[in-house]
């Protein structure tokens, strides 16, 4: 995708183009598929970009569009800026839900994540979808995109986010090959010495057992939420020898079990 | 509403029965509408406690009732709490579905409200539960007829246990006792702070002079605190 110099420039020549702020980007794969990525702590400039470039959904698709928005890696919602965010969003709602087809809510489970889905439901913006992970996302916006577009705004995030390219290469390499991959494989992999990827994480903020098992429980959610295999079968995919190791890794991060994720995925599935 | 003398005590016959503990109340004004109130900042030691609170449902006589989860006070769970309280709420999904016939959740205009709905919508709870900023709107839903007594009662109950914080009860002793038009300024000087750093604390306590002054002015709370 390319970029837009301004939120206006965006407007007039969406289709395939972004615009980046600092600490966000929203970006325009076609008229029906937009998205919004933020992340660190947004400050009051960029607070006030990211409020002048939502309401361009709606000016841009008149016909339906769908939208994901990543908040994965928010660090900090900011308390001053709640309640300026909380009444944009209540004055926007209507116009914003009134031709969308579906919107994805991509978050962890952190305490700005929380906040920001907790504001949509108090400002009365009922139709989103909750997700742990990109995948899964465009799986429900837009299926037939998610071969794409998804790699297409993963990469895009990386670049405007200034992720280090050793953190994208190794993410890119444990979702697209083992999540479970021992580190010294995963440091031939992406040409460095074992060492030499420790350091690079570690001056990103990260190790190398936190991605993979951030790698393997996204792995197991998206099996659990779109194959029938036996929770046996999901762990030894991620990596664990024993239900039981997947059990505790998926409660550590999720904060739940795989079966009882898998029921309430469905139930929820089942209700819209 | 009498007052339990313990969390144990009001557990073992909640009808009709509140309690205070540091960062809450709890109370059942009937069979079938029961509810809490949590204020400051949750913190691990506090954990037992408040899922002890949260599990008022399986003492309650009725097989289905209405509650209230009042979060307008509440600062906030330190980061480390989430899993733990996702985990307690992800295993009462079924429990909640099956006993609760309305839930209201009472939040103020800040982040530690929306970080509970979040938290709340998180775990997946499939009940029917609405937001509100006012306790008259939220008992009305409740409970039409029995419910907007109800909320004036508890948001005099409410007032009383918060005003044990120094702060707060020094600021409800301010409003009751100055002669001059109340001002965030002037009590600002009488408890030795700035007005930045005043205002801070009491966005920290999830409220504000305005807030505080309005609640006063409807006469809701007993302010007198000394």
């Amino acid at each position: 995708m390319r970029a837009a110099r301004s939120a206006s420039e965006l407007a007039a020549r969406p289709t395939g183009r972004y615009f980046a702020g600092k600490s966000f980007a929203v970006w325009c794969w076609n008229d029906r598929l937009f998205g919004t990525t933020i992340w660190g702590a947004p400050d009051e400039q960029a607070i006030d970009a990211l409020l002048a470039c939502w309401p361009l959904y709606a000016q841009l698709s008149a016909a339906g569009y769908s939208v994901i928005t990543d908040i994965r890696r928010l660090e900090r919602f900011d308390p001053a800026h709640y309640p300026r965010v909380l009444a944009f969003a209540q004055a926007h709602r209507d116009r914003f839900e009134a031709h969308l087809t579906r919107h994805a809510l991509v978050l962890g489970e952190s305490l700005p994540a929380l906040a920001t889905s907790g504001l949509y439901s108090i400002a009365g913006v009922q139709r989103f979808e909750r997700f742990l992970d990109l995948a899964a996302a465009f799986d429900f916006v837009a299926p037939t995109l998610a071969s794409t577009a998804r790699p297409a705004v993963e990469q895009l995030i990386a670049a405007v986010s200034h992720e280090s390219p050793t953190l994208a290469k190794l993410r890119a390499a444990l979702r697209e090959g083992d999540p479970a991959l021992a580190v010294d494989d995963a440091a031939e992999r992406i040409g460095l010495s074992t060492r030499g990827l420790q350091r690079e994480l570690a001056a990103a903020g990260t190790t190398y057992r936190d991605e993979s098992d951030r790698a393997r429980v996204e792995l197991a959610c998206q099996l659990l939420d779109t194959t029938e295999l036996k929770i046996e079968a999901i762990a030894h995919r991620v990596g664990c020898a024993q239900t039981s190791g997947l059990a505790r890794l998926f409660a550590r991060m999720t904060g739940e079990q795989p079966s009882s994720y898998r029921a309430r995925r469905r139930r929820q599935a089942s209700h819209t | 509403m009498k007052p339990a003398a313990s969390l144990d005590d009001f557990l073992a016959r909640p009808v009709g029965r509140y309690v205070v503990g540091g960062h809450y109340l709890a109370w059942c004004a009937n069979p079938t509408l029961c509810g809490s109130t949590l204020w400051g900042t949750v913190e691990e030691a506090d954990l037992p406690a408040l899922f002890r609170l949260w599990d008022l449902f399986r003492h309650i006589p009725s097989p289905r009732f209405s509650a209230v989860t009042d979060a307008r006070y509440f600062e906030q769970f330190t980061p480390d709490l989430l899993a733990a309280v996702l985990g307690y709420l992800r295993a009462r999904v079924d429990d909640f579905g099956e006993r609760l016939d309305k839930h209201a959740f009472l939040v103020a205009t800040n982040t530690a409200g929306a970080a509970m709905i979040g938290t709340y919508a998180a775990a997946g709870m499939s009940h029917d539960w609405r937001i509100f900023d006012s306790s008259e709107a939220c008992f009305a839903w409740l409970d039409p007829a029995a419910g907007p007594p109800i909320g004036r009662d508890l948001d005099r109950l409410i007032a009383d246990a918060r005003a044990q914080d120094p702060l707060l009860g020094a600021l409800h002793r301010y409003l009751a006792a100055t002669k001059d038009e109340p001002s965030l300024e002037r009590f600002a000087a009488t408890v030795g702070r700035s007005t930045r750093s005043l205002q801070r604390e009491l966005t920290e306590r999830g409220t504000n002079f305005r807030q505080e002054l309005t609640a006063f002015r409807r006469g809701k709370p007993s302010r007198d605190d000394s």
